[in-house]
């Protein structure tokens, strides 16, 4: 049961942080290899505030947000002047950089180390410290972080992103200022995130940098895709497929570190699949096309 | 210093065979092969693999491993890349599919082989040779000499040639060059080839120089691109002196503030030409939106 | 009758081609201009410097009296000029009618804020809007199409689009890039007299086209462009007659 919840939990963390990169690659069709950075940051500001400030569950997550949207607005910039495959490998540079701060700057983020003992996140006064409580928390932000993606969706404003993501120069020429667009999107995104990452922080009690590379970013971006871009609903499948199947490898009793290799050779394995088969995903709607490119 | 400056040439002669390499690839396919990472990882594991487990002579072994790893590029083309690109994929989900081939290769290897650090035994620790006042090991040689072989081989040669035409037609106009009866998929094989087989080669001098990891080629790829990106135009001079710059500041933040900073000094340079100077070094200032 | 937009003495070169020549022109109040003249003249960079998308590297536009020659292109569109483009740009995933509804103006739902704190605000203009658009594909005869993906559209009736587009922006000044090029002439029609009637809305329009018949029915005045110059100015008929166009024809 206790395993059941710890699967639950998982998910819907994961459904999360892919919501929020869905948003900015499947809506907006800007491609990120940066999504674990801010979701990384949200972790660590969090830690960092519980552990040193001492300062309640609702200020961390608050400042956690705050600050990976910041980040959010730094990589989004560059995408105004950036073009495609290049911002692809922009987003990677900023994803290597934001890793090396957090491992190397041992004195403020604790280094490879990490950073142990996150205590229990206490909300008015109720400290959440099983499981079923937990599973609470997280299902209220999830259902939280889709209703935040469905109305942007569904709004005017989300009609704008889907334009973008098809075709920049109409989307231009029809009165829309898409740097704006762009930006906000990806500052929404990185404050969804960071969210997440706040969940994962006090869920696990322990963060490190090993949490937070370049192949979690691939994996948050796999989730994205397999399950469906531009759909709302394909983070949630993605979340699903891609957090269950690994753990079904748990019950064929394989060595821990060959199970982690083989976790990973199956993600990797589905997103060459998809692409070649069924680049829209399991749900999705979006089939990353090629897009105008600015020559 | 002049140990620093012997670093920064080692180093930059690496990122330049690296750089050439991808920049090959990428050239002439367009499009991000990110799973090149793992054909240079499988250069040095694959040594490994034929002189510690089939036992066979060093020299062979080498050979067989340079072949294997150029073979692995080609059937990656083959199978995956060919295919897709004839159902019209775009260059962003051949970027996606490189680094699904990344993830399982790499894992591949880490299963087969083990996480730890391996090095290739039977080859006597080279020795450092002292040079100018800096120490050099016979293998830092070779790979200095390898890459300056490679320069002018691919200016001289490649370029030159009937098969380095073919490659620069594909790259400048895929299009017309089908028209005009160029072998497309040939040519895109033998740039794959080509591309594999330099990065085999070095993959392997990495592994005889200070040894293997499963994930060792991601780094390695990633300072060849950021070179081929600061060069500009992905030729051999480009990417030659964008090595030498890269490695000259990489070197000199590691000896100033650590090598810890080294990986973040590279990407940070990546990100400042990408922001204020996307053409490179010797690009040609890029035109505004075709409209 | 007052000039609306005013382009005086625009340069644009491309790797060394010209592709404006010092070229100037104004369009006054109501009035259909034809821009006409072979491949390459330059007439779509003469669009493309109107609608922001292109800096000239000298000379200057106005419209309605503002400097608008750095002004960017969604800039221009919110200040009342919209455009075609030649190769059909549309955002074709999406319903006919959402690509009516992209292009209006000023949604408040499209501002971030308002999708959280005035959802109410941009639903009510959502639904003014859809009323107006749904009027407008109706005039045009699209109206049966308005959920259709526009990708499903014939070729014809996305140029049709794409001009209920500019309408639904509200603009003043709409710059149509080869409206009836390869279309059916039932369609080229109906094109034609959407354009026909917009001067008595108070539109004023430029359009480019290669089809002469078209230019002659429709057009009050005609501008002939060469290699980035204006070769000749004035009526359908004068143009047709000038020896200077006859000549660059036989060229």
């Amino acid at each position: 049961m206790e395993y059941l919840l710890h699967i639950l939990i998982l998910i819907g963390i994961y459904t999360m942080v892919s919501v929020s990169l869905n948003l900015i690659a499947g809506y907006t069709g800007l491609i990120s290899i940066a999504h674990a950075a801010f979701y990384g940051v949200g972790a660590y500001v969090a830690a960092i505030m519980a552990l040193k400030l001492q300062s309640p569950f609702l200020a961390n997550i608050i400042c956690a947000v705050l600050l990976s949207s910041l980040l959010g607005a730094l990589v989004g910039i560059p995408s105004l002047r950036i073009r495609d495959d290049y911002f692809v490998i922009a987003t990677f540079a900023f994803q290597v950089i934001t890793f090396s701060i957090l491992n190397n700057w041992v004195s403020f983020t604790g280094g490879p180390m990490g950073l142990p003992g996150i205590p229990q996140p206490t909300i008015l006064e109720l400290e959440i410290s099983s499981h079923l409580g937990f599973l609470v928390l997280v299902g209220m932000m999830c259902a939280l972080t889709l209703w935040i993606s469905s109305r942007i969706v569904r709004s005017p404003f989300g009609r704008v992103l889907k334009a973008i993501r098809e075709d920049e120069v109409f989307t231009q020429a029809a009165g829309k200022n898409i740097a704006g667009y762009k930006v906000l999107v990806f500052v929404i995104g990185a404050g969804m995130a960071a969210a997440a990452g706040v969940m994962y922080a006090y869920y696990i009690s322990f963060i490190d940098p090993t949490s937070f590379t370049v192949m979690e970013s691939i994996f948050i971006l796999s989730i994205v895709i397999i399950g469906g871009a531009g759909n709302l609903w394909g983070p949630v499948a993605g979340a699903v497929v891609l957090v269950l199947l690994p753990e079904l490898l748990r019950f064929i009793g394989l060595p821990s570190s060959v199970a982690a290799n083989l976790r990973q050779m199956i993600y990797g394995g589905l997103l060459v699949t998809f692409m070649m088969w069924r680049p829209k995903g399991l749900l999705g709607e979006y089939a990353f096309h090629a897009r105008e490119v600015k020559k | 210093m002049e140990q620093l400056i012997a670093n920064i040439l080692f180093s930059a002669s690496t990122i330049f065979l690296v750089g050439i390499s991808f920049s090959m690839i990428f050239t002439t396919a367009r499009f991000f092969h990110f799973a090149h990472a793992a054909v240079i990882t499988s250069g040095a594991y694959g040594c490994f693999a034929f002189s510690q487990w089939l036992t066979l002579p060093m020299f062979v072994s080498v050979a067989l491993a340079i072949a294997a790893g150029t073979g692995l590029g080609w059937c990656l083309e083959l199978a995956v890349y060919r295919p897709m690109r004839r159902n019209g994929a775009s260059p962003l989900i051949l970027l996606l599919a490189s680094l699904g081939l990344y993830i399982v290769l790499q894992n591949g290897i880490s299963m087969l082989f083990g996480d730890d650090t391996k090095v290739i035994s039977g080859s006597a620790v080279a020795p450092s040779i002292s040079i100018l006042g800096a120490r050099i090991t016979g293998i830092q040689l070779a790979v200095m000499g390898f890459a300056v072989a490679v320069f002018f081989a691919k200016v001289f040669l490649v370029d030159r040639t009937r098969v380095g035409l073919a490659l620069r037609a594909v790259a400048d106009s895929p299009e017309l060059a089908k028209v005009s009866g160029i072998e497309f998929d040939r040519t895109m094989g033998i740039a794959f080839c080509f591309g594999s087989f330099l990065a085999s080669t070095v993959g392997l001098s990495r592994a005889f120089d200070v040894g293997m990891t499963p994930t060792m080629g991601l780094p390695m790829l990633l300072l060849g691109v950021v070179a081929v990106v600061l060069g500009g135009n992905g030729k051999a001079l480009g990417v030659a002196i964008a090595s030498v710059l890269l490695a000259s500041f990489q070197q000199i933040a590691g000896w100033q503030f650590g090598t810890r900073w080294e990986e973040t000094t590279a990407f940070l340079l990546l990100l400042g030409f990408l922001l204020w100077r996307p053409q490179g070094i010797l690009g040609k200032p890029l035109r505004k939106a075709e409209v | 009758m007052s000039v609306v937009l005013d382009a005086k003495g625009l340069e644009k070169n491309f790797d060394g081609v010209r592709a404006l020549a010092d070229f100037s022109c104004s369009v006054r109040h109501g009035e259909i201009l034809g821009l006409i003249g072979p491949n390459g003249a330059g007439k779509t960079t003469f669009f493309n410097v109107a609608s922001g998308f292109l800096a000239p590297e000298s000379g200057t536009i106005t419209f309605k009296g503002s400097d608008i020659t750095r002004t960017p292109p969604h800039r221009i569109t919110n200040l009342g000029i919209s455009r075609t483009f030649q190769n059909l740009r549309l955002v074709r995933q999406i319903s006919v009618l959402d690509n009516v509804l992209l292009s209006f103006q000023q949604q408040p739902g499209e501002k971030l804020r308002n999708v959280f704190f005035d959802w109410r605000r941009s639903q009510k203009r959502e639904h003014e809007n859809r009323k107006v658009a749904l009027t407008l594909l109706d005039e045009t005869g699209l109206a049966q199409k308005a959920d259709d993906p526009a990708e499903e559209l014939s070729y014809g009736q996305q140029k049709l689009l794409s001009l209920v587009c500019c309408l639904a922006a509200k603009s003043d000044v709409l710059l149509l890039d080869e409206p009836v090029a390869g279309i059916a002439p039932e369609m080229t029609e109906r094109i034609l007299g959407t354009i026909r009637g917009l001067p008595t809305k108070g539109k004023t329009v430029i359009l480019i086209e290669h089809n002469l018949d078209a230019v002659m029915q429709v057009c009050d005045r005609v501008i002939f462009m060469d290699a980035g110059a204006k070769v000749s100015e004035g009526t359908p008929e004068e143009v047709r007659n000038d020896p200077n166009v006859i000549e660059t024809y036989i060229d």
